[in-house]
């Protein structure tokens, strides 16, 4: 019998979209990895204190959904600012020789690329042990999104601004210290036993 | 039954007062003159989670006391790091409610932390302890996550510069305005995100 939660799917398909979106239009380092982490993120809400199996269904239909949305918002919405929405499709999509032009084909391979990777984070989400990774995961993502955030409020009141900068509002430097604070603060979590 | 003091708790609590008032208090100067409180309120928040209201705030009470001698001693022994002044933001906090204190006073400044941790230690405590009021300690702990890495990711940046000191005066530019407008405003979207998803 289908056990599903819809308020998750839809919000797992609304993460995984939203993620997705910001780590491709801010994070060009991160462009190619940017649907995996997404989907990841994805799956590991909507299999989060539920059986493997339920959770299993979850994932496929978050990362389906989201992956449906995603593709129709990538082409009714090409740019934003004058600066390409890229959503990670075409650095995604580039190493494995497929026409990156975005059209409607696009819609299968996020669709697919989504619900695979919501599957697997679904599994991850809903074993005990490996919620540490969900707390990992989202704490990296929302450091290198706080830090995004701050270098746009940094180079706003610049004269020099151009809404073109944003390709280069997170650097590897963001990334290595995102990554070392969101370790740091999951062994802090552990020893102070919050999670 | 009457519930047990968590003396491990109380520990990290006393911890968490002392390492955050320093960080705060050497990192992030717009914030040097509540550094005190938001510490004793993010430790008495962690002391009273999970516990009763009575066990939350005594365990604040205790961590606020422990912690305000730790930091205290520590402000006597250590004055300065890599060369910058260690503030711990009580010189700040007392200057302007008693200009006539003597902010170089060892003894005033341990008894002011003391004082500091335990009264907002017991109101971190109480708050920690009630259910409903959980949103505000994602919120507080998000935001000082939020502002500590700005400072690291800030400090990062800088280091890759190739002027780079120890002996400058950085650490008081590491954050600005702007970054704590950001920091609040930040953790209060992921709050609020978090509530809608259920997750605390």
């Amino acid at each position: 019998m289908m056990n599903m939660n819809l308020r998750k799917i839809v919000i797992g398909a609304l993460i995984y979209l939203i993620w997705s979106v910001l780590i491709g239009y801010f994070v060009i380092y991160l462009i190619s990895w940017a649907l995996v982490i997404a989907a990841l993120v994805a799956g590991i809400y909507t299999g989060f204190r539920i059986k493997t199996s339920e959770a299993l269904q979850n994932g496929f239909a978050a990362g389906f959904i989201g992956g449906i949305i995603l593709g129709v918002v990538s082409l009714f919405v090409p740019s934003i600012y004058g600066i390409p929405l890229s959503i990670p499709i075409i650095g995604f999509l580039i190493p494995f020789n497929i026409p990156t032009t975005i059209s409607w084909v696009v819609i299968p391979i996020l669709s697919l690329v989504g619900a695979a990777f919501a599957m697997l984070g679904a599994t991850l989400g809903s074993i005990t042990k490996l919620r540490k990774l969900f707390l990992f995961l989202t704490l990296f993502t929302l450091f290198l999104f706080y830090a995004a955030l701050d270098n746009v409020a940094w180079w706003w009141g610049r004269a020099s601004w151009t809404w073109s900068i944003s390709h280069v509002l997170t650097h590897w430097v963001d990334i290595t210290v995102s990554l070392g604070f969101a370790f740091f603060v999951i062994i802090l979590a552990h020893i102070l036993k919050i999670y | 039954m009457e519930e047990g003091l968590d003396y491990l708790k109380i520990i990290y609590s006393a911890l968490i007062y002392s390492i955050c008032s320093i960080l705060i208090g050497y990192f992030i100067l717009d914030l040097a003159p509540y550094a005190a409180i938001l510490a004793a309120l993010g430790a008495g928040i962690y002391a009273g989670h999970k516990s009763k209201a009575i066990t939350g705030i005594t365990h604040g009470l205790i961590a606020g006391i422990i912690g305000g001698i730790i930091t205290g001693i520590t402000s006597i022994y250590v004055k300065n790091i890599a060369g910058i002044p260690l503030s711990i933001s009580v010189t700040n906090l007392i200057i302007p409610i008693i200009s006539s204190v003597s902010p170089t006073s060892s003894l005033f400044s341990t008894t002011a932390l003391v004082l500091i941790g335990l009264f907002f230690g017991a109101i971190g405590g109480l708050m920690g302890s009630i259910k409903k009021l959980r949103g505000v300690f994602l919120f507080l702990t998000l935001f000082l996550l939020f502002i500590i890495f700005g400072a690291v990711d800030n400090a990062a940046w800088n280091i890759m510069e190739p002027d780079w000191t120890w002996n400058i005066s950085f650490s008081h530019v590491l954050t600005n305005p702007i970054d704590l407008f950001v920091a609040i405003m930040f953790a209060f979207i992921v709050t609020i995100l978090a509530y809608v998803m259920s997750l605390f």
